[in-house]
This record gives C-alpha cells, sequence and structure tokens, in this order.
C-alpha cells in the first residue's frame, strides 16, 4: 500500500503543460548549437542556449576537445585527490586563475555542485550568511545545507544589505552571497558596492559569475573586471557551461582558502573529475577570448539590442536588462508556455519560466542571441514578432 | 487590529500590493507571494518585535492571519518570560 502511495506522490503534475497543449522542456536536439538547430528534423534559431560567445560548436573548440581525448582518452576515471588531477586539469586551473585574476582554482562537475557543496564547508554554525531573494537555487540550496542561519536581502537593495550587516548581532563570520548576472532577467548586481560593503563590515563577498564570465568585463574577464575590482577578498564560483562554452563550475579565490577547499569539498572529492575533453575546449575557449572578444561580444550585444528593440516596438512587455539578456513578460505560467508555443511554431527556441521558478503571474520568455547567429537569424526572427504578437490580441 | 496593520505594512514593503490586504487573504493564491518573499516577511516581523520564529513554522503560513497568530503567541510567551 504504501509503495503505491509512493509512486502515486511522485506522478508529475504536467496541468500546465496540457492546458497550453505544448509542453516546452526537454527539447530534442538532432544537433550541435548549430545555425540553425534541429528538433525533431525542423529547424530552429537558437535564442534558448547560453552560448554567448558563439563557441560551443566552434571548430577550434572542437578540435581542441578531441585532442584532449587523443592524449588522456575519453575520462580518467578518478576523482581529482585521486588519480584524475592531469596535468591538463592543473593547466586549465590556473589558465582560469590568470583569467579572472584571483590566486587559485577548483573545477567541479558543475558550478550547481561547486555552489551546493562551498557552504557546508566554508560556514560554521555561529556565522551569518546574507543572501539575495533572487540568487540562484544551487546557491540557496547549498546554503540551507550549511549549519548557520541565513537570511535573505532584497534584490540588489544595497540599503537592506546595509541595514542587515548594522543590526548584525552574530559572533561568527558574516557572508553576503549574490549572482553576478541575475539569468533570468538579466540584471546586474552592484557588486562593488557589495565589496565595498563586505570590507566594511569584515564580510566574505562570494559572488556566482556563471553569467557574467565571458559576457562581461574589460576583456570578458567577468564581474570583476566589470566593476574594477583589485584585491578581491571574497570567494568566486562560475559556470563553465555558459560563455565559457564546455561544462564544469569552477570556485577561485585567495591559494590557501582553495587548497583548503580542495580537500574539504565533498562535491571535489568524491565526483569523478572533469573529463579531458572539455578541458582542452576551455583553454581554447580562453584563447578565443583573448584574441576576438572585441568581436564576438559585439554581435552578442548587437543582437540584443536588435532583440530588445523588435519586441518593445511591437508592444511587448520586456524585462529591464544590463547584460545580453532579453525577458518577456508573459503572464501566467499557462500563457507563458502558450506564448513559448507560438514562437517554437515559428522555429525559434527560447527558454520559458514558470512558477515555482518566478512568482505564478510573472512568467518569463528569455531570449538570448549568441554571437555565432547570423545576421539573417536576427532579421528572420524580427520579422516573426508580427506573428507572434498576433496571438497576444 | 493593530497587529494586523503592522503586518500589512511589512507586507506591503516587501511586495508593494496595489490593494488592500485582509487577514484571509491567502498569501500564495491572493497575495502571489512565494515563499521566498514569506522569509523576507517574516524576518522583517522579527526584527521589528524583535522575536524569532522557527523556518518550520514559517512553513505551515498560508495567510495574513497565520502570521498573525504567530506573532501574538510569540509576543505572548515574550511577556510571560
Amino acid at each position: 500500500m504504501k509503495t503505491k502511495q509512493f509512486y502515486e506522490r511522485c506522478q508529475l503534475d504536467d496541468e500546465v503543460a496540457r492546458l497550453a497543449g505544448f509542453n516546452p522542456y526537454y527539447p530534442l536536439l538532432g544537433s550541435g548549437l548549430d545555425d540553425p538547430v534541429v528538433i525533431a528534423n525542423h529547424a530552429f534559431i537558437d535564442l534558448a542556449s547560453n552560448n554567448y560567445l558563439g563557441l560551443a560548436n566552434d571548430l577550434r573548440v572542437k578540435e581542441a576537445a578531441i585532442n584532449g581525448i587523443e592524449k588522456y582518452g575519453v575520462s580518467l576515471c578518478a576523482t581529482p585527490v585521486a588519480s584524475g588531477y592531469s596535468e591538463l586539469f592543473k593547466n586549465v586551473e590556473e589558465a582560469l586563475s590568470d583569467f579572472v585574476d584571483l590566486e587559485e582554482t577548483i573545477i567541479l562537475p558543475s558550478c550547481y555542485q561547486a555552489n551546493n557543496g562551498l557552504f557546508q564547508v566554508i560556514a560554521l554554525p555561529d556565522d551569518l550568511i546574507l543572501v539575495d531573494r533572487d540568487a540562484h537555487s544551487s546557491l540557496m540550496e547549498g546554503i540551507r545545507s550549511a549549519s548557520c542561519t541565513f537570511r535573505l536581502f532584497r534584490h540588489n537593495d544595497m540599503d537592506h544589505l546595509q541595514d542587515l550587516l548594522n543590526r548584525n548581532k552574530c559572533t561568527g563570520q558574516v557572508f553576503v552571497v549574490t549572482e553576478s548576472v541575475f539569468s533570468t532577467e538579466g540584471a546586474i548586481a552592484p557588486m562593488d558596492e557589495i565589496n565595498t560593503l563586505c570590507n566594511k563590515y569584515g564580510a566574505i563577498p562570494v559572488v556566482d559569475d556563471s553569467h557574467g564570465i565571458g559576457v562581461i568585463g574589460k576583456n570578458g574577464e567577468g564581474v570583476l573586471s566589470h566593476f574594477s575590482i583589485k584585491d578581491y577578498q571574497g570567494i568566486y564560483t562560475a559556470s563553465l557551461g555558459k560563455a565559457m562554452s564546455t561544462t564544469g563550475g569552477m570556485i577561485s579565490g585567495k591559494a590557501s582558502l582553495i587548497e583548503y577547499l580542495r580537500y574539504s569539498i565533498s562535491h571535489l572529492i568524491y565526483s569523478t573529475a572533469l573529463p579531458p575533453a572539455p578541458l582542452m575546449a576551455v583553454l581554447e575557449v580562453l584563447s578565443i577570448i583573448d584574441n576576438e572578444f572585441s568581436s564576438l561580444s559585439e554581435k552578442m550585444w548587437r543582437y540584443a539590442a536588435q532583440l530588445k528593440k523588435g519586441f518593445t516596438n511591437a508592444g511587448f512587455s520586456m524585462v529591464s536588462s544590463e547584460a545580453p539578456i532579453n525577458s518577456i513578460k508573459s503572464g501566467n505560467s499557462v500563457e507563458t508556455l502558450i506564448l513559448t508555443r507560438k514562437f517554437h511554431e515559428l522555429g525559434i527556441l527560447t527558454t520559458p519560466f514558470i512558477y515555482p521558478s518566478v512568482p505564478e503571474k510573472e512568467g518569463r520568455i528569455r531570449l538570448i542571441a549568441g554571437a555565432n547567429l547570423s545576421d539573417v537569424s536576427i532579421e528572420y526572427v524580427l520579422q516573426s514578432i508580427t506573428n507572434i504578437q498576433n496571438i497576444l490580441v | 487590529m493593530e497587529l494586523l496593520n503592522q503586518i500589512t505594512t511589512i507586507i506591503n514593503r516587501t511586495i508593494e500590493w496595489p490593494e488592500e490586504i485582509k487577514a484571509e487573504d491567502n498569501l500564495r493564491d491572493d497575495l502571489e507571494i512565494d515563499s521566498l518573499d514569506v522569509m523576507l516577511i517574516i524576518q522583517e516581523v522579527e526584527d521589528e518585535f524583535e522575536i524569532t520564529i522557527d523556518r518550520e513554522d514559517i512553513t505551515c503560513m498560508e495567510t495574513v492571519q497565520n502570521i498573525v497568530d504567530k506573532l501574538v503567541q510569540k509576543l505572548d510567551l515574550k511577556s510571560v518570560a
């Protein structure tokens, strides 16, 4: 009887998808991130992936990955602390540290694991974590798993953060946690102000730069470069699966802390090391960024501006974004999926956000145009706006 | 009534609700408040009244009145102590 109840309890509630007549999740891709991508033998303009610089299917990056496999095989079949730590792994750690201008780096299988594992290691019961209420679920879950108290500060509200720092009565260490670029809507955290407040109150800043690395900063170095923050005393995490075009997650900071984490974070110690192919690909991506960031970045921002202008002029309600992310305010969950279906019917792949990722009536459809897209593809999207708009009338 | 007004003021500070907030309003269905905003509201209540509300209690709060009731309970305990 209990078994039956368990399986009844663990059934997907797909009512929203049924009401919308469309389930946009787990689209079955039949290609890499080409322009267009292929889904069920149909061509789609990809406005869904986080392939900001468009390098995920770049020939040079693919060749680098193949070279990695040829030298090291597909896996070292061990955790880094055992025998999974190659010269290549170390080279990539050093290259990433140089790129973000921090002393040392560890690489985990994903940034989700990095954020999940970090706080239970660094925070003690007497500590306090202050976190932006819109921070990514990986940060929230990681913070919830820590032994200390945590409190939310209102999204990007520095007055509220300062108020909480002022009121703080904890005897331990305070951490201030945020994302750099908030991925649903493209807002950028005032990291310069957060860093200044942390220095003033002796707090440790922790920033997840997953949507900032390779996107913002003078040469794509991310949020610290963007705000010209020197001598950062905090902790930095980022995904290598977005603008960096591969997979994995990094934690960077002061050398002594990173050495401690190297032997402390379960998510690193007990996970098979990131395989050679993406590691080698990261090196190539860094090289391409070094040489071509300005041209790739120009395209990425130009496309974002064109989409913003096109959708705004057509009467769509767009979220104000500081990053190359466009988000359409799309209503409730069903309305959001219906609009997503319209995009889909026109061969445009987008990312819908519905409850509980966002409040029920604040659905969003996110559009990210990578630098690999052609002007023709962007023009097609712009010309399709009228057709999409018709269903809203 | 006074406590209810104080709670609705705190809720308004967090979500800027355009209409009158009533005691019987359901936090999620009527006021569209998600679990993180509930936490923000409870934090403000804790700070303003110098009490502590258990995280487990927060998950049981469904209406504005539930918050008021919990506050009354905590303030009573505080006065006894």
